[in-house]
């Protein structure tokens, strides 16, 4: 997948899967990967940044939690103001999408 | 035997030298990321976080059937460049400064500043530069303090906030021992059997106690007192019932404190701040749910405490209190015959003045005006000059003696000299009313009133939960100091004088400031690249330059 294109919406597929359960960077990585079917691969180490906007924006809170083998994972919990920010890009995507599938589909321009 | 060693060893000495290279290639990544961001502090958090997904995924090749040191090359492989994401992270780990609400501090300085020395004027000359800086070095310090809590401040609270909480708590005990024994130790200190304190003569030490024992040292303590209580509330937030229970025994002590020093009314301002402000913190953290208890109790807890030390603060001196509410009702009830520059008059007067200001310009008043209000006429005599004030002929004679005395000074009337004793610094808005009219004065207020907000402002963009409780408390300090300084501005006081932050009233005023606004900035500052949990000491103001690269 283009690399742009990926970046444009990572902060949502993250806001996303953060909306149904706190998870750690490493796990969401898996978990993009796992329900994309691979398509959404990214380099990993270019989630942090992104994961650190959004914690800084207010829209993620962390909290560290030490896994069963010991080791401490950063989990990332959505807060109330990352919900709102997710309904917003989630909107944002939905009417951008549909003016691609308009175009694409040969299909009029959407009445705005 | 010897022969079934030599292979055991080469193999352990084989995991080694592969465990060492893989944690040197980890290591190197990290150091490359490292490079990229140029704020060093706090970088071991990032560090951790990077080092714990590279792990994650190397064990998920190895579950795969790769070989430890080949999983841990692909792990680093798919984070990308380091210098790519190091660049990325550089844009987000960085020290930020709280732009507005530096520039309102700065702005309120100037002002203040301005103010004094448009008051007391200025001389153009070395000895006048000299005792100009002398006598406004309090703003430098001002200045200074406010530097050194901002780049020390929220680093040495994490880092010491134990230690910062029990030294406050010692200052506390420290100031309640002084206060109660403050005759027996200053007579003490003296050598002497005196017993009235405001006679004697002091040396060093004893002006020191004297100066501790003070009203300034007073507020400023319990100024300072709402954001370390915010942090030991924080600390025991658990425990919500114990941490509040705490708190209402720390608020307690101030009230107890109010009773040990000389100055009666003076104290109510500070202890209504630290109670409301301790209040309003406590309210917040249960609205933000960082704590176990629900909200409308643990919010009903809060305020039945608050009614409690409320009582037990106004009760043992209800003549005292009932006389400062009247005196912010009906100040008229109050005003003084034999003072017209007492706190009564003032507030009767300004009430009467702002009813006539204009949008620009100064009051209206004519000489006639002038001298009667200057010699407080208008409102103890009728239009014929007769006595309008209680029957008493002793206050009748005395207000005499003051008119005439006072007449001295109103050869060539003036605004100026009308007006009550501290308008500078403790009216300065009702000032900029009479003096240049309502429309500067508004604007003055707009500029007082964005302290507090530019602070909240501020601190409702931490993301840390401690830090944005201390900045929250510290905040709600700044908003109730300028809610009781615009009340007394409209002639509507209670007790006595509150100070307005970085404006009036000299270097402890300015120092208590100062700490707070640094806090907020401190807190602000350090808030993306300082957690909670981050141990300081390893790397905070140590560059990770320093560190040499580990050839692979």
């Amino acid at each position: 997948m283009d690399k742009k294109m990926m970046a444009a919406s990572t902060s949502l597929l993250l806001l996303k899967l953060l909306e149904e359960e706190d998870m750690y960077g490493y796990q969401m990585i898996r978990e993009l990967e796992e329900r994309s079917e691979h398509v959404f691969s990214m380099k990993e180490g270019t989630m942090y940044p992104v994961l650190h906007a959004l914690e800084e924006e207010g829209a993620v809170e962390s909290y560290e939690k030490a896994a069963d083998t010991g080791r401490i994972r950063k989990y990332y919990h959505l807060t109330g103001k990352g919900q709102r920010l997710l309904k917003k890009k989630q909107d944002e995507w939905e009417t951008y999408e549909k003016a691609v599938r308009a175009v694409l589909g040969g299909g009029a321009a959407l009445a705005y | 035997m010897k022969r079934l060693c030599v292979p055991f060893w080469e193999e352990v000495r084989r995991l080694l030298t592969e465990s060492c290279e893989r944690h040197e290639e980890v290591e190197n990544f990290l150091r490359d990321v490292d490079d990229q961001i140029s704020c060093k502090i706090g970088l071991s958090e990032v560090n951790e976080e990077l080092r714990g997904h590279i792990e994650d995924k190397a064990e998920l090749y190895m579950e795969y059937g790769l070989e430890e040191k080949e999983a841990y090359r692909r792990s680093i492989r798919d984070m990308g460049a380091a210098d790519v994401v190091g660049l990325e992270l550089n844009r987000q780990h960085r020290l930020r400064t709280a732009t507005p609400l530096l520039v309102l501090v700065l702005a309120l300085c100037v002002l203040g500043l301005a103010g004094e020395v448009l008051r007391n004027g200025l001389e153009f000359s070395l000895f006048g530069a000299i005792w100009a800086v002398r006598d406004y070095f309090y703003y430098v310090w001002g200045l200074l303090v406010l530097f050194l809590v901002t780049r020390f401040g929220y680093p040495i609270l994490l880092k010491h906030t134990k230690a910062v909480c029990v030294t406050f708590l010692s200052v506390l005990l420290f100031l309640g021992i002084l206060y109660f024994f403050q005759e027996m130790i200053l007579d003490w200190a003296a050598g002497s059997d005196t017993t009235d304190i405001s006679l004697a003569i002091y040396p060093e030490p004893e002006k020191l106690i004297w100066h501790l024992c003070g009203s300034g040292v007073y507020a400023a303590v319990l100024q300072l007192a709402v954001p370390v209580g915010a942090v030991i509330l924080y600390r025991r937030r658990a425990h919500f019932v114990k941490a509040l229970v705490f708190l209402f025994c720390y608020q307690a002590a101030g009230i107890v404190l109010a009773k040990g020093t000389f100055f009666g009314e003076r104290t109510f301002l500070p202890l209504l701040i630290l109670l409301f402000g301790c209040l309003g913190t406590v309210c917040y953290l249960l609205v933000k749910g960082w704590t176990n208890a629900p909200k409308i109790p643990g919010t009903a807890a809060a305020l039945t405490g608050l009614f409690v030390l409320l009582l037990c603060w106004a009760v043992p001196q209800w003549g005292r209190v009932k006389e400062n509410l009247q005196l912010f009702l009906y100040p008229e009830t109050q005003a003084s015959v034999t003072s017209a520059w007492d706190d009564s008059y003032n507030n009767v007067l300004i009430r009467e003045l702002l009813g006539r200001i204009r949008p620009f310009g100064e009051i209206q008043l004519s000489e006639e005006e002038l001298i009667r209000y200057g010699t407080s006429q208008w409102y103890y005599e009728d239009g014929e000059g007769n006595w309008g004030g209680t029957n008493s002929d002793e206050d009748e004679k005395d207000f005499e003696e003051y008119v005439e005395y006072r007449m001295q000074w109103l050869q060539n009337p003036e605004l100026r000299q009308i007006l009550p004793q501290y308008y500078m610094e403790n009216y300065r808005i009702s000032w900029w009313a009479l003096r240049y009219g309502w429309v500067p004065a508004l604007a003055l207020t707009i500029l007082i009133l964005a302290l507090p907000a530019a602070a909240l402002w501020t601190a409702f963009r931490i993301r840390s939960r401690l830090g944005q409780l201390t900045a929250f408390s510290c905040s709600l300090v700044f908003c109730l100091q300028t809610v009781f300084y615009l009340t007394e501005n409209l002639g509507f006081q209670f007790g006595d004088f509150v100070n307005l932050p970085f404006v009036s009233e000299g270097k402890i005023s300015m120092t208590v400031s100062a700490v707070l606004a640094g806090l907020i900035l401190s807190v602000y500052r350090y808030d993306v690249v300082l957690s909670e949990k981050t141990v300081i000491s390893s790397d905070f103001g140590r560059s990770a330059d320093r560190r040499k690269r580990i050839p692979v």
